[in-house]
């Protein structure tokens, strides 16, 4: 029997307690197909990054349970790599050595780890540069290193942390076309976290629309449309127009209630 | 193929850090447009010399009016001889193999005493920044004898140690280790947690995250600390010598008070601070050779 790459079920998560205690996630329950993308959009404090680092295995639910391929998350590990919004390369790696970098704690040798590095750095057009440090790079460049090397330990699912939200948006959306290129050529679940609502239409098979306080999953939006997709295209611009209803239009209940008190 | 042209403009930007604002669909370029153009060899080091030549002028100018004024008025050059008498103190201080046995002295004093504080100091530093448990009890340790400079120690360690080597080498050790432990301790407290989860989801353990994330990513911290502490070392160690000693370059200058010889004083100055410089080159040195990377995106 298959499972999904990632199931979450009745996961709660509370910070502090008290007085300070806020719940961070309620009752969010996800399934992410094998070769699913799925993004998860919402406003700031809406537990989109929790939801993520639980699944990374950074910290635990509070209670619930989250799986990968039917293996309870108790730690990070190579199954799941993670890209980051400020890249988080290794400043004092060149490029090829970041790449390898995962590649080596996971024992590979040479000869591998060299053709896996020529793989990827032809894939996501950084030949010539494998020498640089990551300091010599252009935002843009910095995490097409990143995605490479979350990508040459061959994960099985790729968590990606608004990693385009650094980038001028040119550059941001030259991203997304290559991360839809290189996905479509390697597909893998995909768990993407952004704010921008353009950019999950352009990526997503599946789109998370989260709200805050308590953070929870409010509506999960399929688009079927096929790719490279056009954003204005009255099909998305439909279902961006759902996605903003449920975020902003729809006032929430508890947050209403909040707002009389204060 | 307007496109093309467009990527190679692209490359070069990035290359150079700028952001790419046009799409670049071919293997990236490899020919030298992606390194920095080549400058031009012989004619900007021919410039930098003159340059640097240029800069010391008024240091120049200094010395010789100091020559004039000492050697035109002999009551002053009693005290402050001219420099070319400095020279020739310092010849004789060569010929008679003091000059090279206090320096050798004192080098050998502090190189001894930086082992020991990077011995201690480094180890010491990391776990007080790595560990939080054991920061809570050991900090405030460091924090009761950190205030007291080392050369408030001198009594006590005469009382010690008497006057010998092992004397020197402790003031220095606790002029040094402060600085080396402070530094590696925020070097590695400041490590970017980003960089930690990073190698923790590429599959590191503990021990290969402290090796191949935190020694590095604090290394710069570490140096910082090495060069502060061997800067404050070398000024310990010259008062150290001063009060007890028998050798070295502070002993040299007490020395030629006591034979009424400024100029044996002067040469003694002169050599701590052209010493002290080099240790300080050596230091970064080192530093630009184990750490390629340091300072490349500024």
């Amino acid at each position: 029997m298959s499972h999904a790459a990632i199931e979450i079920q009745n996961v709660h998560k509370v910070f502090g307690s008290g007085p300070q205690r806020v719940v961070a996630l309620k009752d969010v329950n996800l399934e992410i197909g094998e070769q699913e993308f799925v993004c998860v959009v919402g406003p700031s404090g809406c537990g989109k990054t929790t939801l993520l680092n639980i699944v990374a295995g950074f910290e635990p639910a509070s209670s619930g349970l989250a799986r990968a391929f039917g293996q309870l998350i108790v730690a990070p590990g190579p199954d799941r790599t993670m890209m980051f919004q400020d890249y988080a390369l290794f400043p004092w790696l060149t490029v090829r050595q970041n790449i390898e970098y995962g590649m080596k704690r996971r024992g590979l040798q040479a000869e591998q780890r060299e053709s896996v590095l020529r793989h990827y750095v032809e894939l996501i057009d950084l030949k010539g540069f494998e020498n640089k440090y990551p300091a010599q790079l252009s935002g843009g460049m910095r995490q097409r290193v990143a995605l490479a090397r979350a990508l040459a330990v061959n994960p099985a699912v790729l968590l990606m942390d608004e990693p385009f939200a650094a980038l001028d948006s040119f550059t941001r959306e030259r991203m997304q076309d290559e991360l839809v290129r290189v996905w479509q050529h390697e597909k893998k679940a995909v768990l993407f976290i952004t704010h921008n609502i353009d950019e999950a239409i352009k990526l997503a098979d599946r789109i998370v629309v989260m709200s805050p306080r308590p953070g929870r999953i409010s509506e999960i939006l399929v688009l079927k449309s096929p790719r490279p997709r056009d954003v204005d295209s009255d099909e998305n611009a439909g279902i961006a127009h759902r996605v903003r209803e449920i975020l902003h239009l729809v006032p929430d209940p508890a947050e209403k209630t909040a707002d009389l008190s204060a | 193929m307007t496109r093309k042209a467009a990527f190679r403009v692209v490359g070069v930007e990035e290359a150079a850090g700028a952001p790419a604002l046009l799409p670049s669909v071919e293997p990236a370029v490899q020919d030298s447009s992606a390194s920095q153009p080549a400058p031009t060899k012989s004619w900007p080091r021919l410039r930098r010399v003159a340059e640097i030549v240029a800069r010391h002028w008024l240091l120049a100018a200094l010395i010789a009016l100091w020559q004039y004024v000492s050697v035109s008025n002999p009551a002053l050059a009693l005290q402050l001889p001219p420099p070319t008498e400095i020279l020739s103190g310092a010849w004789e201080l060569i010929q008679q193999g003091m000059l090279q046995r206090d320096t050798l002295a004192s080098l050998r004093r502090v190189g001894m005493a930086l082992a020991m504080a990077s011995l201690i100091g480094y180890p010491l530093g990391a776990l007080l920044g790595a560990s939080r448990k054991f920061a809570w009890s050991v900090e405030p340790v460091v924090n009761f004898f950190r205030p007291i400079p080392p050369l408030a120690w001198i009594p006590l360690s005469i009382l010690w140690f008497g006057i010998a080597d092992m004397q020197n080498e402790f003031i220095i050790f606790l002029a040094a280790v402060f600085p080396i432990l402070l530094n590696t301790m925020e070097g590695v407290r400041d490590v970017d947690r980003q960089l930690i989860r990073a190698a923790r989801t590429l599959g590191a353990r503990r021990a290969v995250i402290a090796c191949s994330v935190i020694l590095p990513a604090a290394l710069p911290q570490m140096f910082v600390g090495l060069r502060v502490g061997t800067g404050i070392a070398w000024m310990a160690l010259v008062a150290g010598e001063l009060v007890a000693a028998t050798t070295g370059l502070g002993y040299l200058i007490n020395q030629g008070r006591y034979l009424f010889r400024p100029d044996y004083v002067i040469v003694g100055m002169v050599m701590i601070g052209v010493i002290g410089l080099m240790l300080d080159g050596l230091i970064r040195l080192t530093q630009s050779i184990l750490m390629p990377w340091w300072r490349l995106g500024e």
